[in-house]
This record gives structure tokens, sequence and C-alpha cells, in this order.
């Protein structure tokens, strides 16, 4: 089986994705993994992402730009590892 | 060969029922949020597990899109599911939400002609955002400089704010929500007195057995009897 087609990708496509919200949204809401998600990377990076974001610190501002002290962790917790 | 309903004839009862549950769950959160209105601090939580029975959770979902029909009169004539009610009602209450006008009418315009799910919702709004612009973390790397790109990245990790969320402890979420027998029993029984309305002959193509059927039934009474009645100790 060959390897799947790997791409590039930016932390602002991550985190703007929708699932990435979702993902985040659920962990933050209490329910279980959604195993049933297409294009489940971001899911899991939202979900990731919850567990180590304050629970007060907002994905977008009011007016709908990523927050950048959420992109500036998300970034440094690729770095650690903690996100993959 | 057992006889076989028309499509469209199912297809009408289940938008009937779905329309129904939309609106129940929006007479629930309403009789709740009128019962939360008179009661004293620390009387609620007690009078929920007496009179609701599933979570509170669950409570503060219908509550929230109870609140958003009072906002939004046609909701309950709209398309919505129940978790698009709850995730719209939600974002009604929260001062930062970046839900807005724009999205909720692209949401409901939309609920008009389709069934929109809570996900559903989320995906239109999140279709409405402008795309991404670059974010400047002000961070500069010197011209000839050879750190790359993902080293000044590094370099951030040593923002004390970032550093204090990753060495602290992990923020507080609720665990994952289990859905319990009783939330099934309690949604089974709340379908069932909705297809009560109905006409038999509705019913007589299942592909439940008369038996299977009657075993339900016998349970059901077993339940319906032992409410109220003290737990034995074991």
């Amino acid at each position: 089986m060959s390897q799947y087609e790997t791409r590039m990708t930016l932390p602002e496509w991550v985190m703007t994705h929708s699932n990435f919200a979702r993902g985040l949204d659920d962990v933050r809401s209490g329910r279980p993994f959604d195993a049933e998600i297409h294009d489940g990377w971001e899911y899991e990076r939202g979900r990731l992402f919850g567990a180590i974001a304050p629970r007060n610190m907002r994905l977008l501002t009011r007016a709908k730009n990523l927050n950048p002290k959420a992109l500036k962790l998300y970034i440094a917790a690729r770095h650690r590892g903690l996100i993959l | 060969m057992r006889n076989r309903r028309d499509l469209a004839l199912i297809s009408a009862e289940l938008q009937t029922a779905l329309k129904n549950e939309t609106v129940n769950v929006i007479a629930i959160g309403s009789l709740l949020n009128e019962a939360q209105a008179q009661l004293e601090h620390g009387e609620w939580l007690p009078w929920l597990k007496e009179n609701f029975g599933s979570s509170v959770k669950t409570a503060e979902n219908y509550m929230a899109a109870a609140r958003l029909a009072d906002k939004f009169e046609t909701v309950s004539n709209l398309k919505l599911r129940p978790t698009a009610l709850y995730l719209l009602g939600r974002e009604l209450d929260d001062p930062n939400s970046w839900f807005d006008c724009q999205a909720l009418e692209a949401i409901f315009a939309a609920a008009k002609t389709e069934w929109i799910s809570g996900d559903r919702a989320r995906e239109i709004a999140w279709s409405l955002l402008p795309p991404p612009e670059p974010v400047n973390l002000e961070i500069t790397v010197e011209e000839g400089d050879d750190e790359t790109a993902d080293e000044a990245l590094l370099l951030m990790e040593e923002d004390n704010d970032v550093r204090d969320v990753l060495d602290g402890p992990p923020p507080e979420v609720p665990p994952p929500v289990v859905k319990t027998v009783h939330d099934m029993f309690d949604q089974a029984v709340l379908t069932l007195t909705q297809l009560q309305t109905k006409s038999l002959t509705s019913f007589v193509a299942t592909t439940h057995t008369p038996d299977s059927i009657r075993a339900v039934s016998v349970f059901l009474k077993q339940v319906a009897d032992a409410i109220g009645v003290p737990r034995k100790k074991v």
C-alpha cells in the first residue's frame, strides 16, 4: 500500500478549520471523541488543544480573527510534541 | 410477506416527528426557565433532580434552546435539530460569541429547506469567515541570520504566558458525558409518547414481532409499577 500523499499546512489553516473548532468545543463540553468525523486530523488537533489551552481562551476574537494568543500557544505546544 | 408502507408516507411522518422533537425541546426548556426563575438560590438543582431526571447539562441545553426560541420566534418553524438549538442557544448566551447576525441568518435560511444539526450549523458559520490572514506574532528574524523560521517559532516557547500554560496544570474540562440507560429510557418513552397520537395502521408494518412488542410493554409496565416504590436494601 502506498503512502498517503502529504501536504504542507500552516497553523493558521489548521486552527481555522471547522473541525478544529468542533474538537475544541467537544472537549470543553465533555463530549466523547467522535470517530465519525471525516478529515479528522483537525478534529483531533482541536481536542488536543482543548486539553492544553485555558478554558477561557477563545479561538477567535470578536472581530473573527484568529486569536494570536491561541495561535502562539498552539505553535509552542506543537514544538513540544503535545500536538502532532 | 409483510406489507411495505409507502416511503413518501414514512418520510412525511418522519418530518412531523422531527418537528415535534424540536417543538418539545423548546417547550421543555421554556418550562425549565420558568421554574428556575421562581426558585431561590440552592433550590434549583434539587428541584431539577426531582422533576427532570436527566443531567444538569441536558437541562441547560434545553433552556438555551428555549432562550433562542424566545429571541427568534421563527426558530420553532425551522428545520433545526436539537443539537443546533443547543449550540445556537449557547452561542447566544456568550457575549464573546463570533456567531453574528450574518451567521444566524445563513443558518436560519438553510434550515428552511434542510435539517440542520449542530455540526452543520457550525460548518455554515465557519464558511462565512474570511480566509485567515497572517498573524503578527512579533517575531523578527534578522536578515543574514541563520535562524530558520522554525527556530524563530521555538523562541516563542520562551514566552512567559505560553510557558506558564504549558508547564502549568491542564485546564479543567468536564469528563466525557456517557449516555446513561436512564437517558436512553427517557428518550425512548418520549418518542413513544409522541407516536401514541398516530393511527395504529402506521405501525403494523413494523419489523418487530408481536411477541417482542408485548415483551416491551410488560417491561414498561414493570418500570411504571416500580416508580415510587421504595428500593429494597441490599
